[in-house]
């Protein structure tokens, strides 16, 4: 480890866009923003973890396209949500080098509606399906 | 110099670091689990392609993380590289979808 710890520090630190402005914050608030968007990243894996699973249920019997329809539409979320996190990290990394307050998270109101109408739409097809049987 | 971390008794490198493991492990697993999916439904190629990128995934983050540090430069690329494999598996997941519903209406 020790000598791979000194490796990199030749580089310029990238995106210059972060780095270039500012100085540096204390550590602990820059680790925390990381871990902030790699828990985006995971929240948006699991997106895509869902629709995979969604993706093996449909196919069981005759295939169903609903189902099929709602898996693509979270494996496509997921690739939101993963580029979001790094949007986010950006944004927040640029506000604690400059000292000013914190963005609000920009993607979280649409995680909110995205899943609100996820479990809508389920809901209405587990009636569907109970209905028409 | 490296603010905060000296005496920090929230060990936040630490915690970082398990955090990295934690996403490694859960994109890892996420694309063998797209590729035994794949492979269910008869689309071989994608499911090699998911496969191969798993471990490509994961032997290059592992790689990178042995130079990550609080200030180290490779911080963002690591970061970028995590983001690109969940988009990766993104596609692959809504491929395998849109594959099974072309599939459905031309049995």
């Amino acid at each position: 480890m020790s000598e791979a710890a000194e490796a990199p520090q030749g580089e310029e630190r990238r995106p210059r866009s972060v780095y270039g402005v500012g100085t540096e914050p204390d550590a602990r608030f820059s680790l925390a923003n990381e871990r902030t968007a790699l828990a985006w990243l995971r929240t948006g894996l699991a997106l895509v973890a869902g629709g995979v699973a969604l993706t093996t249920l449909a196919s069981f019997g005759a295939g169903n396209m609903f189902l099929d329809l709602v898996a693509a539409l979270a494996c496509v979320g997921g690739g939101v949500l993963a580029l979001a996190a790094l949007s986010g990290w950006r944004r927040r990394e640029r506000a604690l080098r400059l000292g000013e307050p914190l963005p609000a998270p920009r993607i979280l109101p649409a995680l909110v509606v995205a899943v609100a109408l996820f479990a809508l739409l389920m809901v209405a097809y587990v009636i569907v399906q109970l209905v028409t049987g | 110099m490296t603010t905060g971390l000296d005496g920090d008794p929230g060990a936040q490198p630490q915690r970082t670091m398990l955090s990295w493991h934690r996403t490694v492990l859960a994109v890892t697993m996420g694309a063998l689990v797209a590729s035994m999916t794949a492979q269910r439904l008869g689309h071989p190629v994608l499911s090699g392609l998911a496969a191969l990128a798993a471990v490509a995934g994961l032997g290059g983050a592992l790689r990178r993380l042995r130079y990550w540090q609080p200030t180290a430069a490779s911080r963002w690329s690591v970061l970028r590289q995590a983001a690109t494999a969940v988009v990766a598996l993104a596609v692959i997941g809504a491929a395998l979808a849109v594959a099974n519903i072309l599939d459905t209406l031309n049995p």
